[in-house]
């Protein structure tokens, strides 16, 4: 939950060079790379109405411009209308009428706007037939389309039929001929393309002897006047009643009418939401696929890194000041099911930066993957932090573990120096920083180094180094930030858990550095 | 950040068998007609009218001080109905805020001060910002998160929100820790809020 | 299916063939499909910064790299909230000001091959397209955005791209010079109904999007005449000033209540019709890029003005754009020529928008005029990815599918 309030203070360094909190970040299980939403591609699943929480499929999507038939939103204010009732009380003028009548119209909860504001007929059925607004000039508009797709229909065809006689003329053996004078050459071509104008001029008449549609569109071209619209006549004299003229908003709810006066404002239909699924660009599994169903949550596929990458968070805000070694504390938890064991390193960005290029343009792209371009925009990282050292075990994620009593305290030999406390699948662990000029904020990066149980089966050879993570300066850093390092070698299926060992830049938002010390405490 | 340990006495509160950690100096009116399905800590000065319906809060909810949970009523020509609350698990409702919808799912976060409208019904997973005013008989759909006065829908929360908010809650119940006494200074500010709302 | 075909047969292609027409502009962004009336919507172009959470404009700044993030979060934003459709394998249609910058367009291009894996783009020029929603050929168009005001002349439709003109007049600078007479003629009423100048606080509440508010409800363009003492006036205090508009109260918050007295709300937009230290404004750039083009299209230029724009949807100004071309006109030594202007059948905003539909609704006149994917990927080795009128790459050989 941290992650929805300061979802910017941890973040991880993803394999295109961004840096997202671990919630906007997925982890691919096929590439084994960290993704994100820069660089995966999305693809919309199903439209539904926010308000009825209704499905509704595309062709019927597409003919009610992702609006909903049934649900409105108030043109004022935006929010949902609701339907109201109002009986008609039988008229006391006409008392042939005892019957009460039910008449429904709009209105709106939020601002107070109802459909009898701008005189929109009361409905006597309470779902609808609400008269829908035409765009002004439509007819001429859809006159042009028609005229400028028979144009550019026309211009095909004079092409092609250009084309066709060209390389009926190259064949002709007099063509062949006289293919060494480049003059004469143009002539012909001249010639021939007359020729083509002269023949789909008689297409068309034959065409519009027929009574088919022509090719040529009768359409007239618009008229300038010398007068246009001026300012009202009032306008010096009038006051302005600000409620009455629409602000920007209101009038680009409807792009196509754009009221100026309230008094014009129509209801709108309800725009679709979309649920969305995410796909990995580099081997075309998804990596996110939401339930069909609008109103649920569930997920058919989510590769969330939330749900594969160790959670790193701040336990505690730390006050900094310059000079002064301060202690964060961090939390590493576990998501995965299996014990995972993890050590922290110094992250060297240039190193891994350059990493990140060197994999783009290694990686040979298939034949219709396009690279995305990578990022970078590392903010300037805290030099004096103190890691701590040596290997950590998280005890795998247990969603048992709330109901029972199990204490599995003592099953790990932690070293206090590293470990400060452990629960669950969560330990704690201190990092020593020591800010070195006053800034806003001060960031610091390390590597996370984990073991991670892939339980799937993959074709991918895997750099499978179960067993403790190898430490030290001299760790090997060519697979830094990126998976196993790809080799052609042994491509064999496997179906069995395999552990391989990744690296995931870390970095984090400590908070503003104050001067000195007693101005923290103060 | 990880959820701060939150110390209360433990003479201020009051432990159900089910785990329900509930302020003394909250009202619950109707109480017989309030359901907190377990591990739901009431803050002092939160309201939940039971009496005018029913309400029924799930696991691991978190209402914090002064927020008041209220059936919603709607109008007929006869006269007025009052409808009975659901609130599902895992759900946060902030300070101050006045809770007016007809449903809200699981996993819903609602900020401070906010005003959620008669009738609003809150699907699952969403997140109403702070000072947001939810006008009555609105939907909010998953994973949106609402924001404004009247409230827009603003963002979409991350895929993972039912884990972050389930991790969220919980850790919200295990940091709420009983002692016998509070320092002086927390002591006295809960006895504020009591006085308060005794007035 | 059959249900449907007869009625969506307007739009020839399937759903997953349609295209996608872009307008981008500096403030608001019109996007929609071909073959469609108007525009599906117009979105204002920000996007939330990632660091920060705050609202950034999407094309304001140097950096490519900041572009490109940002105008890649705004393009996937504008699919998932506006389009609802697949983003990928698309042909898309891109208005472009051909006096725009040529790093926006490289990573438009680059975003929507690379991030989107669009099928084809094309970039079509604004103001020719401008005179498609008119069905004329020729046409001086006169597009008054956000940032700017730029003219080029269009006849037969071929820009005559050496009488371009351009001044960064538009709606920002109406803007600032309408905060800057707030601060000067206006007051503001607290809460204990007190009317004092402005205040700090009250600047900050001043934001782009309010002024643009206060200047689309609030004020208009005046006549020449009203606007002609108003600048005596100013010059010296002796000369009567027309009669004021009635002020208008803007609430700038609960507390708050803004005073716009009517001088302000009559001269915000005169900014436009004020010279400039070069001796330019709007009707005089007019002028310049009427005086550019050969002698025989000039009367031909003055009778079909185009207008459009969003600014120039501002009460007033097309009317007093027409009056001091008239006036403007002859004071110099230029011929008297008869100004008409153009009325499109859209909104002032959307005319370029519906050009650029026009065009992209008719996949014959589109398809040579697109740069496709595998072009652009090919071209992306040579260091030029997207023909432009202004790379010499493009203008040496004789090429027909190059635009403009």
């Amino acid at each position: 939950m941290a992650h929805l309030f300061d979802a910017n203070l941890v973040r991880l360094l993803c394999s295109c060079g961004l840096m997202k909190p671990i919630t906007g970040i997925y982890f691919c299980r096929h590439c084994v790379k960290l993704r994100c939403s820069n660089c995966v591609s999305h693809e919309l699943d199903m439209r539904y109405c926010p308000n009825c929480l209704e499905n509704m499929p595309a062709p019927e999507a597409r003919l009610k411009k992702n609006r909903c038939g049934n649900c409105f939103d108030c043109p004022s204010c935006g929010q949902s209308l609701s339907t109201r009732l109002s009986i008609q009380s039988p008229d006391p003028e006409q008392p042939s009428r005892s019957i009460q009548r039910k008449l429904y119209f709009l209105s709106c909860s939020g601002c107070r706007w109802t459909s009898r504001d701008v005189n929109i007929p009361d409905q006597t059925v309470a779902t609808g037939g609400w008269p829908e607004q035409e765009p002004p000039n439509k007819e001429r508009i859809l006159s042009l389309l028609e005229h400028y797709r028979a144009v550019a229909l026309r211009d095909k065809m004079d092409r092609e039929r250009k084309k066709q006689a060209a390389a009926r003329v190259k064949k002709s053996p007099a063509s062949f001929l006289r293919s060494g004078d480049a003059g004469a050459d143009k002539l012909s071509s001249v010639s021939s393309s007359l020729a083509s104008a002269k023949k789909s001029l008689a297409a068309i008449n034959t065409y519009a002897h027929k009574g088919d549609t022509p090719l040529t569109s009768q359409l007239t071209p618009a008229e300038a006047s010398e007068e246009v619209e001026g300012l009202p006549d009032d306008i010096f004299t009038e006051p302005v009643v600000l409620a009455q003229v629409c602000s920007v908003e209101q009038r680009l709810r409807s792009p196509e009418q754009q009221p100026s006066q309230s008094s014009s404002l129509y209801p709108l239909h309800k725009h679709m939401l979309v649920k969305r699924s995410l796909r990995c660009r580099h081997c075309e599994h998804n990596l996110s696929k939401p339930e069909y169903n609008p109103s649920s949550i569930k997920f058919k596929i989510q590769l969330g890194a939330y749900y594969h990458v160790p959670d790193v968070r701040l336990v505690r805000p730390v006050p900094l000041s310059v000079g002064q070694e301060a202690r964060v504390e961090l939390s590493l938890c576990n998501p995965t099911p299996h014990l995972m064991p993890l050590a922290l390193l110094p992250f060297l960005p240039h190193l891994t930066t350059a990493h990140i290029d060197a994999g783009v343009t290694a990686s040979s792209p298939g034949p219709r993957f396009i690279e995305v371009p990578t990022e970078s925009c590392l903010p300037e990282l805290c030099t004096s932090v103190t890691l701590p050292q040596g290997q950590l075990l998280l005890a795998p994620r247990d969603d048992t573990a709330e109901y029972g009593d199990a204490d599995a305290h003592n099953s790990f030999k932690d070293d206090p120096q590293v470990v400060t406390w452990r629960r669950a699948n969560k330990v704690g662990v201190t990092v020593c920083v020591t800010p070195e000029a006053v800034t806003d904020a001060l960031y610091i990066g390390f590597l996370l180094r984990y073991d991670y149980t892939n339980n799937m089966i993959s074709a991918s050879s895997g750099l499978s180094s179960v067993g403790p993570v190898s430490l030290g300066p001299s760790a090997d850093l060519s697979s830094l930030g990126s998976g196993p390092p790809s080799g052609p070698s042994s491509l064999t299926p496997s179906v069995e858990s395999r552990t391989v060992t990744l690296n995931v830049p870390v970095i984090i938002k400590l908070g503003a550095v104050s001067a000195s010390a007693s101005e923290s405490t103060a | 950040m990880e959820v701060q340990d939150i110390l209360y006495p433990k003479a201020q509160y009051i432990e159900t068998a089910t785990g329900n950690r509930v302020s003394r100096a909250s009202i619950l009116c109707g109480s017989q007609h309030i359901v907190l399905s377990g591990k739901v800590i009431v803050l002092s000065g939160a309201i939940i009218r039971g009496d005018l319906a029913n309400v029924r809060v799930g696991r691991h909810c978190f209402i914090a001080t002064k927020a008041v949970i209220r059936p919603p009523f709607k109008k007929f020509s006869k006269g007025v109905a009052f409808f009975p609350l659901h609130i599902g698990d895992h759900v946060y409702i902030g300070e101050g805020s006045v809770v007016n919808a007809a449903a809200i799912g699981s996993y819903v976060h609602i900020g401070k001060n906010c005003v959620i409208g008669r009738r609003c019904v809150l699907k699952d997973c969403c997140h109403i910002a702070d000072n947001t005013v939810l006008p009555p008989e609105t939907v909010v759909p998953p994973f949106a998160i609402m924001s404004g006065s009247p409230a827009y829908h603003v963002a979409d929360l991350p895929e993972a929100t039912p884990d972050l908010m389930m991790d969220y809650t919980r850790s919200l119940y295990n940091h709420f820790i009983m002692v016998k006494e509070v320092q002086a200074d927390k002591n006295k500010k809960s006895d504020s809020t009591a006085k308060l709302v005794e007035l | 299916m059959p249900l449907y075909e007869s009625i969506s047969s307007l739009t020839l292609h399937d759903e997953k063939h349609t295209t996608v027409i872009f307008d981008f502009g500096s403030a608001y962004t019109k996007v929609g499909f071909a073959g469609e009336t108007g525009p599906r919507a117009i979105v204002a172009s920000v996007v939330e910064c990632p660091d920060t959470g705050n609202n950034v404009p999407v094309f304001e700044s140097s950096d490519p790299q900041i572009l490109r993030r940002r105008i890649t979060l705004f393009i996937l934003k504008i699919y998932i909230r506006c389009l609802l459709v697949n983003p990928k394998e698309r042909r898309i249609v891109v208005v472009e000001n051909l006096l725009g910058s040529s790093i926006i367009k490289e990573t438009i291009a680059c975003v929507l091959f690379r991030h989107f894996e669009m099928v084809s783009v094309s970039f079509v020029p604004s103001h020719l397209v401008a005179l498609l929603t008119l069905g004329v050929e020729t046409g001086l168009v006169v597009d008054i955005g956000y940032s700017e005001a730029s003219v080029i002349p269009v006849f037969g439709g071929v820009a005559i791209l050496n009488a371009w003109q351009a001044l960064p007049l538009g709606a920002k600078a109406m803007q600032m010079s309408l905060k800057a007479l707030l601060e000067e003629r206006s007051s503001v009423i607290g809460e204990d109904g007190e009317a004092t100048s402005l205040q700090d606080s009250d600047l900050q509440l001043l934001t782009s999007q309010r002024l643009e508010d206060i200047l689309v409800r609030c004020c208009f363009v005046s006549t020449p005449e009203r606007s002609e003492r108003l600048h005596q006036n100013k010059a010296d205090r002796s000369n009567e000033p027309p009669p004021p508009p009635p002020d208008v109260l803007y609430p700038l918050s609960g507390e708050r209540t803004l005073k716009i007295s009517g001088t302000v709300r009559e001269m915000a937009a005169e900014v436009l019709f004020e010279t400039d230290a070069d001796n330019l404004c709007l009707p005089s750039i007019i002028l310049d890029a009427i005086n550019k083009c050969p002698v025989d299209v000039r009367r031909e230029m003055t009778a079909n003005l185009v207008v459009v724009g969003g600014t120039a949807a501002m009460l007033g100004l097309k009317k007093r754009l027409l009056q001091e071309l008239r006036l403007q006109s002859t004071r110099g030594d230029m011929a008297p020529y008869t100004f008409k202007l153009h009325k499109p059948p859209v909104p002032d905003n959307c005319v370029t928008w519906l050009g650029g539909c026009l065009l992209g609704s008719t996949e014959a006149g589109l398809a040579p005029r697109s740069v496709t994917r595998e072009q652009y990927l090919a071209a992306c080795k040579s260091n030029a990815p997207m023909p432009d009128w202004s790379s010499l790459v493009y203008n040496t050989q004789h090429d027909p599918r190059a635009p403009a």
